[in-house]
């Protein structure tokens, strides 16, 4: 099982915080975000900064990132300054 | 045109007189830090000591101050700094310079030592000396509360009365934080200077200039980063950002990335701690964070003090960093010096070396702890001296996470190798905005330049570096400038083709940057989207200044801040960062994730036109029209 957790603005349409999905790929959540919410959540989700356990996935492998039984994908508010 | 009233106290007969500053100087250093960098050179001799009698104190405003533009409301103060003994600027968002300049006064030099604790008032040109009496002790609020709402208040806390190295001013909730701004007072024996009057800033083209706020505040406003970003999670929004991409210092810069991080991220600041949002005045991004501290609404913790509460020191707590963040304030303590010196302290711990009771994954004897540091009570008085002076007494020194002696902000440089070029370089020690605050463009923000490239980075550290000084000195809060990435890549997100191609050019952009900073003096043309503070500033003081000009103007201010910096003593050999940086890989099976120093310093100083030994060179201060 793999737990997929909301932020803003994203949180806001798809009005959840998080949900436990069995899916292996950072795409497969895409394509389950955009068939099961519709497109405005799935542009949302595509310029959110996605990261699987906390690491974004430019450093891994893009869109292309396996999941784990046990990993946490989450989608981050884009921007921050400090 | 209207050159700039400033005031000349003298704290040894409690005297003060008016003067103005020079129109040829105030063409060229306009105000705030950069007239700042000036006058402290010519007002002091070299060598003196920053706690001293003989040191000067140079408290001061920019054109924009207080004239309603958007961010405008920064005042300076600039100093010989008490923790690398080479310049000190420390900027503040509080009413103080509003209201000093309402009062009738640009700015005001301290000198002198005053024999007794004494609070200065500024009240419709009239500077006044009184007994600080039973203030002397009292934390920053009681201070402040002891003088009318209407007044603007700039204090210092038991640290700053006790030379705490990195003892902050503090003015309203905000704060002075670097260098040791509050000690620099408490070494006058000054506790408190409140300001009021009614004078009107001068406008040279007020109708224009109002004209132009209003679309700027528009484009702010819509703008996703200072429209949305900044307002919904102020600068504690970076926390997870930095984590994501392994630049969140961790267990005292070790690591950069901390597996709980979440807990103490902006995201969960909103989520369960934030009351509302707020802003210094006139400012409409409003990123300062509301929260409750044991049912009292007071000031919520910056990106700062969440990775260096949080992370740095391995802590999860967000209950014991808003508490820390509010105990700071009271005790008027620049949060980023004393958790780093703390975090130092852990590690020192860690390895055998000194034990000053605290260690790594505990915050919660930090507040009895830190009020004990504030009161120099015991062998925390060490503490209090900050992790350049401990490394030197205890050893360490590869991993004490300072530059000259100014403790590092919170970014992990060696995933922002321009980060870190940034901080060996900056003049007042290990500063990102004084830096050039690389890390926007290569860990934290939307655009995502190579982050471990050596490439392009010395260009871009040179140009920024000179453009947020310009927009500092100006009287500009640094986060109006973070507009200028183009709001289409945060709507296309991080991740999209698009932003990675601009990032990819980015990187590869350093020949263009340097032909951009030669190019300077014909770049006559302003922008809402690049720096909108330079048409500003041309309509506020009737000065010709250009994107270019005002750049320009950065850059002489840098190369200012340099000749005070080998004046007292500090060169290229300065420019260094701990070996924890520079010779062990974040990552040990990648070589690449450190900082290059070697590589990236010899470039940078040629971009500077400085000569080997980083100092500016006869041709370069020509070019700038600076005399010494
Ligand atoms: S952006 Fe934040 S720090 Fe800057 S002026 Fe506005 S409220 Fe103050």
């Amino acid at each position: 099982m793999k737990t997929i957790r909301y932020y803003a603005p994203l949180r806001g349409i798809i009005k959840k915080e998080s949900e436990e999905i069995e899916l292996s790929s950072v795409k497969d959540v895409l394509h389950y975000i955009e068939k099961t919410y519709g497109k405005e959540a799935s542009v949302c989700a595509k310029s959110a900064l996605i990261v699987v356990n906390d690491l974004s996935i430019s450093l891994l492998q893009g869109a292309k990132t396996p999941l784990n039984d046990g990993d946490v994908i989450g989608f981050l508010p884009v921007c921050g300054g400090g | 045109m209207r050159t700039p009233v400033y005031a000349i106290i003298d704290l040894n007969t409690r005297t003060s007189a008016r003067f103005e500053i020079d129109e040829s100087m105030y063409r060229k250093y306009i105000g705030g830090k950069i007239l700042g960098a000036r006058l402290l050179y010519d007002l002091t001799p070299a060598g003196v000591d920053p706690l001293g009698p003989d040191a000067v104190v140079i408290i001061n405003t920019s054109p924009a101050n207080g004239t309603g533009a958007p961010c405008s409301s920064r005042f300076n103060m600039t100093f010989k700094n008490v923790l690398t003994g080479g310049i000190a600027s420390s900027n503040c968002g509080g009413q103080f310079g509003v209201l000093m300049k309402r009062a009738g006064y640009d700015g005001i030099i301290l000198r002198g030592q005053s024999e007794t604790p004494c609070v200065i008032s500024i009240v419709d040109k009239q500077i006044t000396f009184s007994d600080a009496g039973e203030l002397w002790g009292k934390d920053t609020e009681e201070t402040q509360n002891a003088f009318p709402k209407i007044y603007g208040k700039l204090v210092i806390g038991p640290a700053g009365e006790n030379l705490v190295r990195y003892a902050a001013a503090v003015s309203g909730e905000r704060v002075a934080g670097r260098c040791g701004a509050g000690a620099v007072l408490g070494a006058k024996k000054i506790k408190a200077i409140v300001a009021y009057g009614t004078q009107r800033p001068y406008v040279a083209k007020p109708e224009k200039f109002a004209k132009y706020v209003k679309k700027w505040v528009s484009f702010l406003r819509n703008h996703p980063m200072t429209g949305e970003a900044l307002p919904n999670y102020g600068s504690a929004g970076l926390v997870s950002k930095a984590n994501a991409t392994n630049a969140l210092p961790t267990h005292n810069f070790k690591y950069g990335h901390f597996k709980d991080a979440q807990a103490v991220s902006g995201e969960t600041l909103a989520d369960k701690y934030l009351v509302r949002n707020s802003s210094c005045i006139s400012c409409p991004i409003r990123c300062e964070r509301r929260v409750q501290v044991d049912g009292k609404e007071v000031k919520g913790p910056e990106y700062e003090t969440c990775g260096f509460f949080g992370p740095n020191i391995d802590c999860i707590s967000m209950e014991n960093m808003l508490r820390l963040n509010y105990q700071c304030d009271l005790l008027g303590m620049d949060t980023i010096s004393l958790a780093s010196s703390i975090a130092f302290a852990m590690e020192l711990k860690e390895n055998g070396l000194a034990d000053f009771g605290v260690s790594f994954g505990n915050s919660d004897n930090l507040i009895e702890i830190v009020e004990k540091i504030a009161a120099r009570e015991g062998i925390y008085g060490e503490l209090a001296n900050g992790s350049k002076w401990l490394s030197e007494k205890y050893g360490g020194k590869e991993y004490a996470m300072h530059s000259k002696g100014l403790e590092m902000a919170s970014y992990e440089p060696r995933r922002s190798v321009g980060m870190g070029l940034g901080y060996a370089t900056s003049n007042r020690g290990g500063c990102h905005l004084n830096g050039g605050y690389l890390a926007l463009l290569e860990s934290v923000g939307v655009l995502s330049m190579d982050a471990l490239s050596t490439s392009a980075k010395p260009a871009f550290t040179a140009f920024f570096q000179n453009a947020l000084e310009a927009i500092s000195a100006s009287g500009f809060c640094l986060f109006s400038a973070q507009s200028f990435v183009p709001a289409i890549l945060f709507k296309l997100g991080p991740h999209h083709k698009v932003t990675r191609a601009v990032g990819k050019i980015a990187t590869h952009m350093g020949g263009g940057v340097r032909a951009l900073l030669w190019m300077l003096p014909i770049l006559r043309f302003n922008s809402l989207y690049l720096f909108p503070h330079a048409e500003v500033l041309r309509l506020v003081t009737g000065l010709p200044f250009y994107t270019g000009s005002f750049v320009h103007l950065g850059d002489r201010g840098y190369n200012m801040e340099r000749l005070y910096n080998f004046r007292e003593g500090l060169t290229g050999k300065d420019d260094s960062l701990p070996d924890r940086l520079t010779k062990m890989p974040q990552d040990p099976n990648n070589p690449r994730t450190i900082v290059n120093l070697d590589k990236m310093l010899p470039i940078y100083y040629r971009i500077r036109g400085w000569n080997t030994d980083g100092s500016p060179s006869k041709r370069t201060l020509r070019k700038l029209g600076i005399r010494v």
